[in-house]
Formats: C-alpha cells, sequence, structure tokens
C-alpha cells in the first residue's frame, strides 16, 4: 500500500517535471547562463507552498512537524558534497529527478546522466571515509541555527519569495505566517527530566509558571519566573516548548520529596531544608 | 518536428509540485527524493558499510518512486508530444562529448549525493521545506559552484 502511494507520488513528480520542461538539459543548462529561471521558480516555489502548507498543518494540529523527516545535517559533507554536486548539474546540466525524466522521454543524454550517477553513487559508496559522518547535528533546522522562532523563518522565506516574483498579496502570507506562533505541538516533560534539566543548565532553558504569585511564594521550582495566568507550568528547552507533566503537585511529590537519593535530589536535598 | 504542447508555466509547476510534496508530508510523512534510489540499488550489489548501511535496511519507497517518475515522464512527454530519441546538447558539442559530460557530470553528482546524503529532490526541495540546515547549505553550495564554474562550461552550452 505504502509502496502504491510511492508509486503514484513518483508519477504526479515525473509528469509535473517534464510539464515544467524539466527533462530537457539545455533548458536547465540555461539557468547557469541567466537565460532560463525554470529550475528555480519551479524549485522555489515549491519549497514556499510545502513549507508554509507543512507550517500551518502543523500550526493548526492537523500533522505533527515532528513526525516528518527533517533531513539530518552533516554540516561539512554537505558543504562539499553540494559543491561537487553542482558542478556535476553544471557539466550534465540534468540533476538525479530530471534525468530520469529525460530518459523517459527518449533522451540519450538523460540515460548517461543516470549511468553515471550510479557509478557516483557505488564508487563514493564504496570509498566511504570518517568524512562523511563529521559535523553531524542530526535534524538541525534553521530557526534553531538562528534562534529565532520558526515561524519567523518561514515568514521570511515567503516575503523574499513574494519580493522575487513581485506579488504582494504574498506580502501578506508572509506576515500572518510569520506572527502564526509556534507549529509544534507541545510536549509534556517528566519533573524528573526537569530536574535534570534545571540541574545541567539545558541551554536555553526557560520555565515560565503561570499560577498566582501567592502560590508561587509558597512553592517554586528553581530558576522558573512567576507569571500570572493559566496555571500551568511551561518549559522551553533547545526550541522546544513542553508542559510540566502533573504540574507543581507532581514536581513536588516526585523531585522535592522524593525517598530515592538521586543526583537529582541530592541536588534538591538543601532547597527541601529550605521548605521549597 | 510535430507540434507539441508549450512548456507550463513555472510557478504553476511549482505550486502543483509544492502542494504534492505537502501531500507525501501529511500521507507517508517523508518528502520526495531521487539519487537514494540509487544509493538504495548500490547498497544492494556493494559489500556493506556504514555508507551503504541505511539505504541496506531503507524498505522500497524510494525505488518506487522513482519507477514513477520514469512513467510519469513517459506520460507526461507522450501527451505532449514530446516523446522524442535523440541526444540534447549546447550547440558547439559533439554528441559523443555530451554523452561523455553526461556521464562525468553525472558521476560528479553521485559523488556529491553520496557525501551529503541526498540531491535537489531530497535533500534541497524536500528538506528545504522543513528548514533543515544542511538542506540549505547544500543548496547554497550547489547553485554558488554551478554558478562560478559557468563561464568555463560555456563551449558545452552555449
Amino acid at each position: 500500500m505504502a509502496l502504491m502511494f510511492a508509486l503514484a507520488v513518483g508519477i504526479a513528480f515525473g509528469f509535473i517535471l517534464e510539464r515544467a520542461g524539466l527533462g530537457t538539459a539545455p533548458k536547465l543548462a540555461g539557468q547557469f547562463y541567466l537565460a532560463d529561471f525554470t529550475v528555480m521558480k519551479v524549485m522555489f516555489t515549491a519549497i514556499v507552498v510545502a513549507m508554509t502548507g507543512a507550517f500551518w498543518l502543523a500550526r493548526l494540529g492537523v500533522i505533527d512537524l515532528e513526525g516528518l523527516a527533517v533531513p539530518e545535517t552533516f554540516l561539512l559533507p554537505q558543504l562539499a558534497g553540494g559543491a561537487i554536486f553542482g558542478a556535476g548539474f553544471l557539466i550534465a546540466g540534468l540533476c538525479p529527478g530530471t534525468s530520469c525524466v529525460a530518459a523517459a522521454s527518449g533522451r540519450g543524454d538523460g540515460l548517461a546522466v543516470m549511468a553515471g550517477m550510479f557509478a557516483g553513487i557505488l564508487g563514493a559508496g564504496l570509498a566511504f571515509s570518517p568524512f562523511f559522518t563529521t559535523t553531524a547535528f542530526g535534524a538541525w533546522t534553521v530557526p534553531q541555527l538562528l534562534h529565532v522562532p520558526y515561524a519567523a523563518v518561514a515568514g521570511a522565506i515567503v516575503l523574499a519569495f513574494a519580493v522575487a516574483v513581485r506579488k504582494p498579496i504574498l506580502i501578506a502570507v508572509a506576515l500572518v505566517t510569520a506572527l502564526g506562533g509556534s507549529p509544534y505541538r507541545m510536549h509534556t516533560v517528566e519533573p524528573r527530566e526537569l530536574a535534570a534539566w534545571i540541574v545541567e543548565k539545558k541551554p536555553g532553558l526557560q520555565i515560565v509558571d503561570a499560577r498566582t504569585a501567592a502560590e508561587f511564594a509558597l512553592v517554586r521550582i528553581p530558576r522558573s519566573e512567576n507569571r500570572p495566568g493559566d496555571g500551568a507550568i511551561t518549559v522551553r528547552a533547545a526550541g522546544h516548548d513542553y508542559v510540566l507533566r502533573g504540574g507543581i503537585e507532581a514536581w513536588t511529590n516526585e523531585v522535592v520529596k522524593t525517598q530515592h537519593p538521586t543526583p537529582t535530589t541530592i541536588y534538591f536535598a538543601p532547597l527541601r531544608r529550605h521548605g521549597c | 518536428m510535430t507540434t507539441s504542447r508549450s512548456y507550463a508555466n513555472p510557478y504553476a509547476a511549482g505550486t502543483a509540485l509544492g502542494l504534492l510534496l505537502l501531500l507525501s508530508f501529511v500521507v507517508a510523512g517523508r518528502g520526495l527524493g531521487a539519487s537514494g534510489a540509487f544509493a538504495w540499488i548500490a547498497a544492494r550489489i556493494a559489500s556493506t558499510n556504514p555508507y551503504f548501511e541505511r539505504y541496506l535496511a531503507a524498505d522500497g519507497w524510494l525505488v518506487a518512486e522513482i519507477a514513477g517518475v520514469i512513467a510519469g515522464g513517459f506520460l507526461s512527454a507522450a501527451l505532449a508530444g514530446r516523446l522524442r530519441r535523440g541526444v540534447e546538447r549546447g550547440p558547439r558539442l559533439g554528441v559523443r562529448a555530451r554523452l561523455a559530460c553526461a556521464f562525468g557530470g553525472g558521476a560528479a553528482m553521485g559523488i556529491g549525493a553520496a557525501l551529503a546524503r541526498g540531491c535537489t529532490s531530497g535533500l534541497a526541495l524536500s528538506g528545504g521545506a522543513l528548514l533543515s540546515v544542511g538542506s540549505w547549505a547544500f543548496m547554497l553550495a550547489a547553485f554558488a559552484v554551478g554558478f562560478a564554474l559557468a563561464p568555463a562550461m560555456r563551449w558545452a552550452w552555449r
């Protein structure tokens, strides 16, 4: 079933590439001589549509953004690989996907690119070296790199697109997206996990306690700040938002009053003595 | 040459491609790809190592998808009257030289895609839409080098 869907997606993909004229090498190569911008127009439009769509579907709770496969970042190999790929793209005039379309429409050069691709991947794969896995950052996103909200980056990209294609209406889309809030679902964090984060001083850790000032004065989590509101305790760490599971009661029971000495409880022992 | 349809508006094609990518994200949780299918096949004939391992473990999604790309490209070209045997090349390049360039350029892209773990479809397009740092780094490096070397390859294309 999944493979049938993959096949259907592929058919549509190949169909769209061919319709746009991306199965013909001189047209693709034309981009490098500023003669034909079809590749960039198609690609940038597709990125903006899929990015904005994924953002809003996640924002509205239809999909879980963290459930999507974000390609892992291996910064140096990807920069080097990109450079070699760019040179190959210029020489071949086709990229991997478009070479399949060129071959399918009868072009011998498309077939030669496919054969070269296969030889290159096989050779490079056999010549695997530790360089392939250097500078590994996992599923790392531009908002995390820049320490700005996901919505702001998405909005900025839509804005750049709006300016590039001179479509003022898209500026409105950019603004609404930039102010759209976090597309990530709230995840819960266990009290003990939060305690560990406080101890290890997890980067960017922010704890916001939305109980009343009186409740906050009575019992509080170290490093938390009080912003009276809906009573929840929310945590922001490494660009993600979490809700403390069980609130202050779970915190008191599982971290402060626990009878099992662990590094965490030993760390918090002095706090207990002060009645926290 | 028989009459063939003109190409689609690139923004319309891009919008369709974006919606297709979104559909793939929603239904399957993954995007599009191309070079991965080549790696998947290579992994089945090469002795395994850390690079091929992940493709050896991967399901047939990539290969089914690329089979679809070939079928879809054929279908579209047939319907548009663009099905034609031949070798497309720059005005000053012979057929043999063009095929050599195609193979050599393809091999370079294969090496690049292996290092980067993806190509224009899977890494740049699909990962770019999810704001992956590696995807954008790859895209910028590829286009920067493509443009920088373009004058040196003028003989092949202009």
